[in-house]
C-alpha cells in the first residue's frame, strides 16, 4: 500500500473508527474572500460554515450567489486547481483526537479522500467504459492492493445501491444510475465529508428522490457528512439536518429545517422558492402557523387533520380535451432503439391551442414520443402527423415550418455570436416566413431580452439562454411547440420568467397548440390542459390535471412522484376524492381550517 | 461512334480539358459522396468506440494489443509497398475473429478505403518528377492546376502510402473495438509509457462517440430552427447536389461552436474528476481485473515473432526493403 495517505485512509476510515451515527469528523470552512476576477465582485466573502460527520446540509440559494463556488472551495479544487484573482480563508478538517489538516493546502487526491465532490453533470465524470472500473479508477490510482480495490468497490457500490450494475456499460445507465455510480466514485475514495453539486438535476422526482435517500442513509447509517447544492426543496428539506441559503456569496440563512424557510418571503425575495409545505403553512391560520412546519406530507396530513376541502370543480381547466382540430397526434405508434421497444403502440392528440403535458419516469418514452413527432426517428409501426399530414423522416426542417422544439440542453440550440443575429438567423434560412409574424426585435420584447440585443448568448444567464432559444423558434411562427423539459437546471427566479413568457404567449398566440415533455408538474399544473402518464412507452392514463393528480397510487405505479399538495390533499380528505389541488394557492382558497383549529386550540387551552 | 470518342477525348483539347476536369475535381467528390450515403454523421458514433465481447481478442493482454498498431506501422515503414498490402491481409486475419457487425464493417470500409484511395489520387496528380510517364498527361489549358498530369510512379507512391494507412487503421482499430479505457491505462504503465497517454487514448475512446453524438444533437438543433440538412432525393441532379454541398460547408462553423464549447466544459471538469480520483500521484497504479497470460497470448506473440522475423529475412535479402 504505497502512499502514507492510503496508510492513514486505511487505519482511519469512518466506516471502520466511528460507530454508525457517529460523528467522528468535520470539516469547517472559514473563507473571507474569494475573487473569480481581479477588480470583481467577491464570489464568497464572510463565509464561516462548518459540517459535522453524519450530518445532512442542504445548500440553496439563486444562481450566482456562490453555492457552486462554495462546494469548490470545500472541496479543496479552489485554490488547488481554480485559483481565481484572489482567495484569503482556510477549509479545516477536524477528527477527534487529530489535529486539523488544512484542505486549502493539501493536494487534491488527497482532500478527495477526507471531503469528496459530484458535480452535476455525471456524463463527464465517468471516464470508464464498465461501473466497476469507474469505480475502482480512484483506488488504483492510489496503488491499493487488489483485495481492497474490490473490497472499496463492492462497498461503494452497495451504499448506493448499484451492485447490481457492477458489470454495466456506463453508456447503457440511465441518468440516475449515473448519478449513482459518480457517487460511489466518491465514495471509493472514502471521504468522511461528500459534496455533491446539484447532483439530481437530470434526474425525475422519483430518482430525486432515490438518491436523497441513499445519501441520507449514508449520513445516518455511515456517519458521512453530506453537503448538497440544490434547487429542489420539496424533496431535499425532509431529508436535512441543516438549510443554509446563500445569497451574494453569503451565508443569509443557516438553520434547522423546521425554523429554517419562516418568513418564506426572506426565500422568495431573493428569487428561491421555499418548500411547498412551508408556503402553505405559512398560510394557514394561527395557532397552526405557530407549530413548526412540517417538510413531510405524513407529519402535515396530521397537523392539519380536520381541514375540510372544498370540492375544487371543474372551472377553466375541463375544456373538451383532445377534440377539435388534431395538430399534433401519434397513432398506434411503435418505435425500436438498438433493440428496445422505447414506444410500444403509443397514440395521443393534441388539438389545435391545447396544451397536453406528457410526464412519466425517465425512460419511459417522453422525449421519444416528442421526438417522433419531429421525424427524428423513423416509427417501426403507426403514424405521426402534424395537422394531419404524415410527418416526413428526416426531413426535420420541413416539420419546424409548423413546430418548434425547444431541447432540453439549449446551448445545443445556440449558434450566433450575438442575441439579435440568433433571431435574424432563424429568419433567413429554410421556407419563407408567414406574413404577419413576429419581428425579431417583437420577439426580443416577449422573451424580455431586447436590452441584451448585442449580447453574446453565452454571456447570458441559462434562464435568458432558454428564452433566447424559445424566441429563436418563435420568430418562424411555428403553430405548435414541442417543449422538452423547458424548466430543467433553472433556477425559480428563471423558472418564474419562462411562466411568465408562456403565459404572454398563450395570450398572444391563442391557437398554439403546445406538447410540454416535463418532471416538472408545477409548470404541467399552471399550463396542461390535459396530462397523459407514459409508462413503458405507452400512454398509461391521462386526463386534466387535478383529475390526474389525484391518483396518487397509480401516478406512483408509472414511477411519478405526484406533487406534495395534491398528496397531501389526497391524505387529509376524509374520504376517495376525484379531483385534488394542485398548487399551495389553490388549497389555502378552498381550506375550512375550522376543524383542524378546533383541535389544536383545545390542545393548547 | 467508339473512334469519335476516343479521339474526342483523347486527342482534342477540349476533350483532353473535359477528362482532366474529371480527374481533378470529380474523384475527390467521391469521398464526402461516399461518406454522406454509407456512413453520415449519425454512423461516426459507432466507429471509434469499444464493443463489449467476448471474443478471443477481447481476452488477449491488453499490453499485446497496445504494441500490436506500433509493430504492425513499423513493419509497414520498413516493406515494400507490396509487401505491406500482404501484411494488411494480415491485419484481417483479427477481423474474421472478431466477426463485427456488417454496420460498422460498411462504416469502416468506407473511412479506411475512401482516405487509402485519395491519397493514390493526390499522389499519382502531385508525386510526380520531370522524367515520369504520364497515364494521361493534362493538356495546356489545365496548366494552372499544377501538375502535368496523372503518372505512373505517383501512383505507385501513393498506392505505397495507402497500403501503410490501411495497415496501420486495421491494426489501430483492433486496439480500440476491443480494450476497455481502463485497461489501456493498465498497459500504458505497465509498458512504463506515461500515464497520462493511456488516459488520453482511454478517454478519447470514451468521448468520441459523445462528441458525435453532440454533433448529431446540435445539427437537429440547427434543423429545428430551419436549417435543412435533408440529402436530395435525386443525386444526379447538379443543383440539388450542388446546394446541399454548399448548405453543409455553410454549416460547419455553425455547429463547431456549441460543439467546442460543450467538450472545452467537459474536459474541464474531467480533468477535475480524474485529478480528484489520485490520477497519477502513483508511478505504478494498482488493478482491480487480474490478467493472466493465457494460450491465445502466447499464440498471438509467435505469429508477433513469426512476422518479424519474416519482415527481418524479407528486409535482409533485399526482397520486400522500402
Amino acid at each position: 500500500m504505497p502512499g502514507s495517505v492510503s496508510g492513514r485512509l486505511a487505519a482511519a476510515s469512518p466506516q471502520a473508527a466511528a460507530p454508525p451515527g457517529g460523528r467522528p469528523c468535520s470539516l469547517h470552512a472559514e473563507i473571507d474572500r474569494f475573487y473569480y476576477e481581479p477588480n470583481g465582485v467577491a464570489t464568497l466573502s464572510s463565509i464561516d460554515l462548518r459540517i459535522e460527520g453524519g450530518e445532512f446540509v442542504v445548500i440553496a440559494g439563486p444562481s450566482g450567489s456562490g453555492k457552486s463556488t462554495l462546494a469548490l472551495a470545500l472541496a479543496g479544487v479552489i485554490p488547488q486547481r481554480i485559483t481565481g484573482a484572489g482567495y484569503t480563508g482556510s477549509v479545516s478538517f477536524y477528527r477527534n483526537g487529530l489535529a486539523p489538516v488544512d484542505l486549502s493546502a493539501l493536494p487534491l487526491h488527497e482532500v478527495s479522500q477526507h471531503a469528496g465532490i459530484v458535480f452535476q453533470n455525471p456524463e463527464f465524470q465517468l471516464i470508464q467504459y464498465q461501473v466497476d472500473a469507474e469505480v475502482a479508477f480512484g483506488p488504483e490510482n492510489l496503488g491499493l492492493a487488489r483485495e481492497e480495490i474490490a473490497r472499496r468497490v463492492e462497498e461503494a457500490l452497495s451504499m448506493v445501491g448499484a451492485l447490481h450494475l457492477a458489470d454495466h456499460p456506463v453508456g447503457g445507465l440511465s441518468g440516475g444510475q449515473k448519478q449513482r455510480v459518480a457517487i460511489a466514485a466518491a465514495l471509493a475514495m472514502q471521504p468522511e465529508i461528500l459534496i455533491l453539486d446539484e447532483p439530481t438535476s437530470d434526474l425525475d422526482p422519483v430518482g430525486t428522490a432515490e438518491v436523497f435517500e441513499t445519501l441520507h442513509h449514508l449520513s445516518r447509517v455511515r456517519g458521512l457528512g453530506v453537503v448538497v447544492i440544490e434547487h429542489k426543496l420539496d424533496e431535499a428539506a425532509a431529508f436535512a439536518d441543516r438549510i443554509v441559503l446563500m445569497a451574494g456569496g453569503k451565508i443569509v440563512i443557516d438553520a434547522e429545517p423546521a425554523n429554517a424557510f419562516l418568513p418564506t418571503s426572506a426565500w422568495t425575495a431573493l428569487g428561491v422558492r421555499p418548500p411547498e409545505l412551508a408556503l402553505l403553512h405559512e398560510g394557514a391560520p394561527a395557532p397552526i402557523r405557530e407549530t413548526a412546519v412540517p417538510l413531510e406530507c405524513s407529519a402535515a396530513s396530521a397537523l392539519y387533520a380536520g381541514v375540510a376541502l372544498a370540492d375544487c370543480g371543474t372551472a377553466g381547466k375541463d375544456a373538451p380535451l383532445g377534440k377539435g382540430v388534431p395538430a399534433m397526434e401519434l397513432a398506434d405508434v411503435t418505435l425500436r432503439f438498438k433493440g428496445q421497444r422505447v414506444l410500444d403502440r403509443i397514440s395521443f392528440r393534441v388539438a389545435e391551442g391545447e396544451w397536453l403535458a406528457l410526464i412519466g419516469a425517465n425512460g419511459s418514452g417522453k422525449s421519444s414520443a416528442g421526438a417522433a413527432l419531429m421525424g427524428f426517428f423513423k416509427p417501426d409501426s403507426g403514424v405521426a402527423a402534424l395537422w394531419g399530414a404524415k410527418v416526413a423522416f428526416g426531413k426535420i426542417s420541413l416539420q419546424a415550418q409548423r413546430v418548434g422544439y425547444l431541447f432540453q440542453n439549449v446551448d445545443e440550440m445556440l449558434f450566433c455570436d450575438s442575441v439579435r443575429a440568433e433571431l435574424e438567423f432563424s429568419r433567413s434560412i429554410g421556407a419563407a416566413i408567414p406574413t404577419g409574424a413576429l419581428t425579431p426585435v417583437e420577439v426580443a420584447e416577449l422573451i424580455g431580452l431586447a436590452n441584451r440585443m448585442d449580447a453574446h448568448p453565452f454571456q447570458l444567464s441559462g434562464g435568458e439562454r432558454q428564452r433566447l432559444a424559445l424566441g429563436a423558434l418563435l420568430v418562424r411562427a411555428p403553430q405548435g411547440l414541442i417543449l422538452d423539459e423547458p424548466t430543467t437546471g433553472l433556477d425559480e427566479e428563471h423558472a418564474v420568467a419562462l411562466f411568465e413568457l408562456l403565459s404572454r404567449l398563450r395570450s398572444a398566440l391563442g391557437k398554439l397548440s403546445c406538447l410540454l415533455i416535463t418532471h416538472d408538474l408545477r409548470l404541467v399544473a399552471r399550463f396542461a390542459d390535459r396530462v397523459a402518464v407514459m409508462s413503458e412507452g405507452s400512454v398509461a392514463f391521462q386526463g386534466a390535471p387535478r383529475e390526474v393528480f389525484a391518483k396518487t397510487e397509480l401516478l406512483r405505479q408509472c414511477g411519478v412522484r405526484p406533487p406534495t399538495i395534491s398528496v397531501l390533499h389526497a391524505m387529509v380528505a376524509a374520504g376517495p376524492v376525484e379531483q385534488v389541488a394542485v398548487s399551495v394557492d389553490e388549497f389555502l382558497a378552498r381550506a375550512d381550517w375550522t376543524g383542524a383549529m378546533e383541535g389544536k386550540v383545545a390542545s393548547r387551552d | 461512334m467508339l473512334p469519335a470518342i476516343d479521339r474526342w477525348l483523347f486527342h482534342d483539347l477540349a476533350g483532353q480539358t473535359f477528362v482532366a476536369y474529371l480527374i481533378t475535381f470529380v474523384v475527390p467528390l467521391f469521398g464526402p459522396a461516399l461518406f454522406i450515403k454509407f456512413v453520415g454523421i449519425s454512423g461516426l458514433r459507432n466507429v471509434l468506440s469499444y464493443e463489449a465481447g467476448d471474443t478471443v481478442i477481447h481476452r488477449l493482454d491488453p499490453r499485446i494489443k497496445l504494441l500490436y498498431p506500433v509493430f504492425i506501422g513499423i513493419c509497414s515503414v520498413l516493406l515494400s509497398w507490396k509487401w505491406t498490402y500482404l501484411l494488411f491481409l494480415l491485419t484481417l486475419l483479427p477481423w474474421l475473429l472478431l466477426r463485427p457487425s456488417l454496420v460498422r464493417v460498411r462504416i469502416l470500409a468506407v473511412l479506411v478505403l475512401t482516405p487509402a484511395l485519395l491519397s493514390i489520387w493526390s499522389q499519382g496528380l502531385y508525386a510526380t518528377t520531370p522524367g515520369d510517364k504520364l497515364i494521361f498527361a493534362f493538356p495546356v489549358t489545365m496548366a494552372w492546376v499544377g501538375t502535368a498530369g496523372l503518372s505512373h510512379a505517383g501512383l505507385v507512391y501513393g498506392a505505397h502510402q495507402a497500403a501503410r494507412l490501411l495497415v496501420t487503421s486495421s491494426a489501430a482499430l483492433i486496439l480500440v473495438f476491443t480494450t476497455q479505457p481502463s485497461d489501456v491505462v493498465w498497459a500504458t504503465s505497465r509498458l512504463l509509457a506515461p500515464q497520462r497517454i493511456g488516459l488520453a487514448i482511454s478517454v478519447g475512446v470514451r468521448f468520441l462517440p459523445t462528441v458525435f453524438e453532440r454533433l448529431n444533437a446540435v445539427m437537429r438543433a440547427a434543423e429545428v430552427r430551419g436549417y435543412d440538412f435533408s440529402r436530395p432525393d435525386t443525386w444526379w441532379k447538379p443543383q440539388q447536389a450542388w446546394d446541399y454541398g454548399r448548405r453543409m460547408v455553410r454549416a460547419l462553423p455553425l455547429l463547431t461552436i456549441p460543439v467546442l464549447v460543450g467538450s472545452l466544459r467537459g474536459c474541464h471538469q474531467m480533468a477535475l474528476v480524474a485529478d480528484s480520483r489520485a490520477f497519477n500521484v502513483n508511478k505504478r497504479r494498482s488493478t482491480l481485473r487480474v490478467i493472466r497470460r493465457s494460450t491465445a497470448d502466447r499464440v498471438a506473440l509467435a505469429l508477433g515473432g513469426g512476422v518479424a522475423a519474416g519482415v527481418a529475412i524479407l528486409i535482409a535479402t533485399g526482397q520486400g526493403r522500402f
